[in-house]
C-alpha cells in the first residue's frame, strides 16, 4: 500500500472515530443523579454477595463430596481430642474455684 | 459525598461523556447497547471516585475504568443474567447530526477491525484515536512508552489492512 494511501486511509480512520459520538447526546440530570447511584450501589452489593454466597455453596458441594473418609476420621479424632481436654479444662477450673 | 465533591464529580462526568460513550459505542456487541456500558462505566467511576487519590490525571483514571468495563462486558453481562445499571438521571437522546448510512458502515468497519485486536492492542488504538500522547497510553495500559509506541506501529499495519478494502 502507497504512503500516501495509508496517510489518507488513515485520517479516514480518525475522522469516523471522531465522528462516532454524534448520533446520541446524553445529558445527565444531576440533581437526582447522586441520589439514583447510591440507591444502585446498595442493590448492587447485596446481589454481590448473594452471587458470593451461592458460589461458596456450589463449591462446597463439590468439595464436600471429594473428602474421603479418612479425612473425615481423621477430623472426628482431633475434635474429641479437643473436646476431651476441653473438659478437662474445666473440671480444673472448677477444682480450683 | 459532599455537595461540592459532588459539584467535582458532576463536572468530571460532564468533561469525559463524549470519551467514555465512543469507547462504549467500540465495544458494544447486541445485545449490550451502549447506553448499558456507558451507565455502567458511570456507576463503576461514581464506585471508585473515594478511592481516586489524585497520583494520576482524573482523564488518565477515567479511561482506566471505562476500559476495564467495556473489556469485560460481555463476560459481565452473562454473569448479571442480563441485569445491567439503569440509572433514569441519565438520558440519551438522538442528535441533529444523525451520521447517515454510509457514515454507519464505515463505523461497523472500524468496530469489527478494531474487534480483531486483542484486549491491549485494541485499547492502545482507540486511547491513539481519542489523541492521547504516549505518556498517558503507557499510563494506562501499564506498558512503558517506546512499548506502546512499537506496538502502535504494528496495530497500524493491521488496522489499515483490515480496513482499507471496506472504505473503498
Amino acid at each position: 500500500m502507497a504512503k500516501q494511501e495509508q496517510r489518507e486511509t488513515w485520517q479516514d480512520v480518525k475522522e469516523i472515530w471522531g465522528n462516532s459520538s454524534q448520533g446520541k447526546k446524553i445529558n445527565f440530570h444531576f440533581l437526582t443523579l447522586i441520589e439514583e447511584l447510591k440507591a444502585n450501589t446498595s442493590q448492587w452489593e447485596k446481589d454481590s454477595i448473594k452471587s458470593d454466597v451461592a458460589k461458596i455453596k456450589s463449591s462446597w458441594k463439590q468439595y464436600k463430596g471429594n473428602v474421603s473418609q479418612w479425612e473425615k476420621d481423621s477430623i472426628a479424632r482431633d475434635l474429641s481430642k479437643i473436646s476431651q481436654l476441653l473438659k478437662k479444662f474445666l473440671k480444673k477450673l472448677r477444682r480450683r474455684k | 459525598m459532599q455537595k461540592q465533591e459532588e459539584g467535582v464529580f458532576n463536572q468530571i462526568l460532564e468533561d469525559n461523556k463524549t470519551s467514555i460513550y465512543r469507547i462504549c459505542r467500540i465495544y458494544a456487541v447486541s445485545p449490550v447497547e451502549p447506553q448499558d456500558l456507558f451507565q455502567d462505566v458511570i456507576f463503576q467511576i461514581w464506585k471508585s471516585y473515594s478511592t481516586f487519590k489524585g497520583k494520576s490525571n482524573i482523564s488518565t483514571w477515567i479511561y482506566k475504568i471505562a476500559l476495564n468495563v467495556c473489556n469485560r462486558s460481555n463476560m459481565q453481562f452473562k454473569s448479571l443474567n442480563n441485569k445491567t445499571t439503569r440509572l433514569e438521571s441519565i438520558q440519551f437522546k438522538l442528535s441533529e447530526t444523525i451520521p447517515d448510512e454510509i457514515g454507519e458502515k464505515k463505523f461497523k468497519a472500524l468496530r469489527d477491525c478494531i474487534s480483531l485486536l486483542n484486549a491491549v492492542d485494541g485499547s492502545i488504538v482507540i486511547l491513539h484515536l481519542d489523541e492521547l500522547p504516549y505518556k498517558e497510553i503507557a499510563a494506562i495500559t501499564d506498558l512503558t512508552e517506546n512499548h506502546v509506541a512499537v506496538k502502535m506501529k504494528r496495530i497500524k499495519k493491521i488496522l489499515l489492512e483490515c480496513i482499507t478494502p471496506k472504505l473503498k
